[in-house]
């Protein structure tokens, strides 16, 4: 029974990097173009936008609490800032700025009214994500802008082999990680994830905590939002659009459990890298079109599967132990 | 008494926003009048009810101002006055349906809808008709049901007339393609019609061989991604056809992070067709780094949706009841001179 119970420890752990290696040896051996360190890169630097903005996600998701407005709260600031970067042609450093207090602001409101006025944070986001969207295309007005050319140079600037998104997006998971780890604010977040009410007994502010994990999961919204639109050269109506399923999926798949207080920052490495490899083989091998829903669908439905049976099987443990 | 003052100021704040984001959907008129009269006299007045499922593009925009412009038109060449009652559903099914009973409540002549559901807008169909009210659909057709005319835009001759131009530009250039496919949503009606058209051409003309679709869902990053995939699996691909030239800016820069981005004329250019002549679309083709788009004709299905609606609102009959607007190939060569484009009226782009 010992012997059964480790093994599916090990499997529910360790079985993603497995799976991983076997998706990266299939579709290497399908098409050779897919086993190049240009297409790594290259799919680094196309994902290093999405995993700026979905970073302070991960840290929603650790308290326990949930934020579907994270794609609409990067349209938001990135609406705010083209507005004034092309239509009042306010100074670059200035704009910047701007998109990150926006996105700031927008996750500090998120935080208040699950804090303050004790809205369910699913209803609370879920509200906010639409009322943020609606607000970003009054500001923009839901076309296509392209950014000044100052910026949008920026898109193929290398830092060593790896682009700057990429070098960037690295060192703010690290960056995460050590805040999670290291930081008394860290060790605060998980035990609120873990139980909240043992955390406000023992001392930990909890409204505070979490209104904070919202604060910093609308910074990284606003901030990815300046890389996003930097990759593409233009600020776009579709832009965090399907984020709020697809982030929360990354998390998930990176280990993150959706009930709070367990997983790794540095998971969202692996969450990310998961779900646009198998986007990235199935573009080089040139399948059917059909099929990638149903693979997405598919690595979801799994995820969320394995974070259920996690869960189910600690919870089993705690009793018997 | 502090905890108090913050839950107001939040719930203020709340309002404010809630407040501004609702003025999106809320009703919207214009026109000379603004209350629908209940018995318009011997039809010197009528009013259009126009229910939008969402206000989520810069298209819709253009949508809405053509439609104005058209009925302003109208209005002094019959000597009628058109009164509009207009709102929006945000993408939501439900919102719509009880959007367009509001119309029907309010005793307007005629309802133009785009349907957030192609089956869904049937029920609202259904109760107009039993309220004696045409029903148009707009842009999206009615699934199961025969509405009382529908205008749009025919998105398969869309991608077979680009189809062709591009046929005629790469054998006159003495290229064979081979292209790379950048589909729309799956779910998408005119995205798999654009993509049925595409390959039409290809099998009669032999211009071009597509070798990789990428179903890009109109997400940004696999425009991109797929675009440089494409190139990484298929290094003598030299063509490329784009669902929608909305993307163009994201296609352009994944063409330039690779070296692959050069004008017509130019050693090393990727021949480019694609669709509708968006914004983005309208700058890679006055540029000339985009060869041909087909029009997605804002102006055009304007003019033929409120030509269509005052004629059922006179009580008088349609000689056609579903009106395809074909859209127009627009090259790099013709860009300049093509008139009515709504990306050139609604875009920022200066040469």
């Amino acid at each position: 029974m010992k012997n059964t119970n480790i093994l599916i420890n090990r499997l529910l752990k360790y079985g993603l990097y497995f799976a991983l290696l076997i998706i990266i040896v299939f579709f290497a051996y399908i098409a050779p173009s897919f086993i190049t360190a240009n297409n790594f890169i290259d799919m680094l630097h196309t994902l290093a936008p999405n995993l700026i903005m979905i970073s302070g996600l991960a840290f929603v998701v650790l308290t326990g609490a949930i934020d579907f407005s994270v794609g609409s709260i990067a349209f938001l600031a990135a609406s705010i800032g083209t507005y004034l970067m092309v239509v009042q042609k306010v100074p670059l450093i200035i704009t910047l700025s701007v998109i990150v207090l926006s996105a700031m602001i927008a996750g500090f409101l998120n935080g208040i009214i699950v804090e303050v006025i004790k809205v369910n944070p699913l209803i609370t986001t879920f509200g906010t994500m639409l009322a943020y969207r609606g607000l970003g295309y009054m500001i923009g007005g839901a076309k296509y802008t392209p950014i000044p050319e100052s910026l949008a140079q920026l898109h193929n600037v290398k830092i060593g082999f790896l682009y700057m998104d990429t070098a960037v997006a690295i060192l703010i998971v690290v960056i995460l990680y050590l805040i999670q780890y290291r930081t008394v604010f860290g060790r605060h977040l998980m035990a609120v994830g873990n139980d909240r009410e043992n955390a406000r007994k023992l001392g930990v502010k909890t409204s505070s905590i979490s209104i904070r994990a919202f604060v910093i999961s609308g910074f990284f919204a606003g901030f990815g939002s300046i890389f996003y639109m930097i990759q593409g050269g233009y600020m776009t109506p579709r832009m965090g659009q399907g984020l709020e399923f697809t982030g929360i999926a990354i998390v998930v798949i990176g280990g993150i459990s959706l009930f709070g207080g367990e997983g790794s920052i540095l998971g969202l490495l692996t969450g990310i890298f998961t779900f646009y490899i198998v986007e990235n083989g199935l573009q080089h091998i040139g399948v059917s079109p059909y099929i990638y829903p149903f693979l997405r669908g598919g690595i979801i439905f799994l995820a969320m599967y394995a974070d259920s049976l996690k869960t189910k099987f600690h919870s089993l443990r705690k009793v018997r132990t | 008494m502090r905890k108090n003052r913050i839950k107001i100021f939040t719930g203020l704040l709340i309002f404010v926003l809630v407040f501004v984001a609702c003025t999106t959907a809320a009703a919207e008129t214009f026109g000379a009048d603004e209350t629908v009269s209940e018995e318009p006299t011997a039809k010197s007045e009528i009013t259009i009810g126009l229910s939008w499922n969402r206000k989520d593009l810069q298209l819709i925009e253009a949508w809405e101002d053509y439609m104005a412009l058209h009925a302003k038109a109208l209005e002094d060449e019959k000597g009628v006055t058109i009164n509009w009652v207009i709102n929006v559903a945000d993408g939501d099914v439900t919102r719509q349906a009880s959007n367009i009973e509001d119309l029907i409540s309010q005793g307007v002549d005629v309802i133009i809808a785009r349907a957030e559901d192609g089956a869904a807008i049937c029920a609202s169909y259904n109760a107009a008709k039993e309220a004696g009210i045409p029903f148009i659909t707009f842009d999206r057709e009615a699934q199961g049901c025969t509405v009382d005319a529908h205008v749009g835009a025919d998105s398969f001759n869309q991608a077979v007339s680009a189809g062709e131009a591009f046929a005629d530009l790469l054998e006159a250039n003495g290229v064979k393609g081979k292209c790379i496919e950048l589909l729309g949503d799956l779910r998408d009606q005119n995205a798999v019609n654009r993509s049925e058209g595409w390959a039409k051409v290809e099998a009669e003309r032999g211009a071009w061989e597509t070798v990789l679709q990428v179903p890009t869902e109109y997400n940004p990053d696999i425009f991109i991604s797929g675009t440089k995939n494409g190139f990484a699996s298929n290094p003598d691909v030299n063509c490329m056809f784009i669902v929608t030239d909305a993307g163009w800016g994201l296609v352009q820069n994944a063409l330039d992070e690779i070296g692959k981005l050069a004008k017509t004329g130019e050693e090393g250019h990727i021949w480019i067709a694609s669709q509708d002549v968006d914004i983005p679309g309208y700058q890679g083709l006055m540029e000339g780094y985009m060869d041909v788009s087909t029009s997605y004709d804002a102006y055009y299905h304007a003019l033929e949706v409120v030509k269509a609606a005052y004629t059922l609102a006179m009580g008088e009959s349609l000689e056609n009841n579903i009106i395809l607007v074909p859209g127009r190939v627009v090259t790099s060569e013709n860009v300049r001179d093509t008139t009515d484009l709504w990306a050139r009226d609604y875009g920022d782009y200066q040469e």
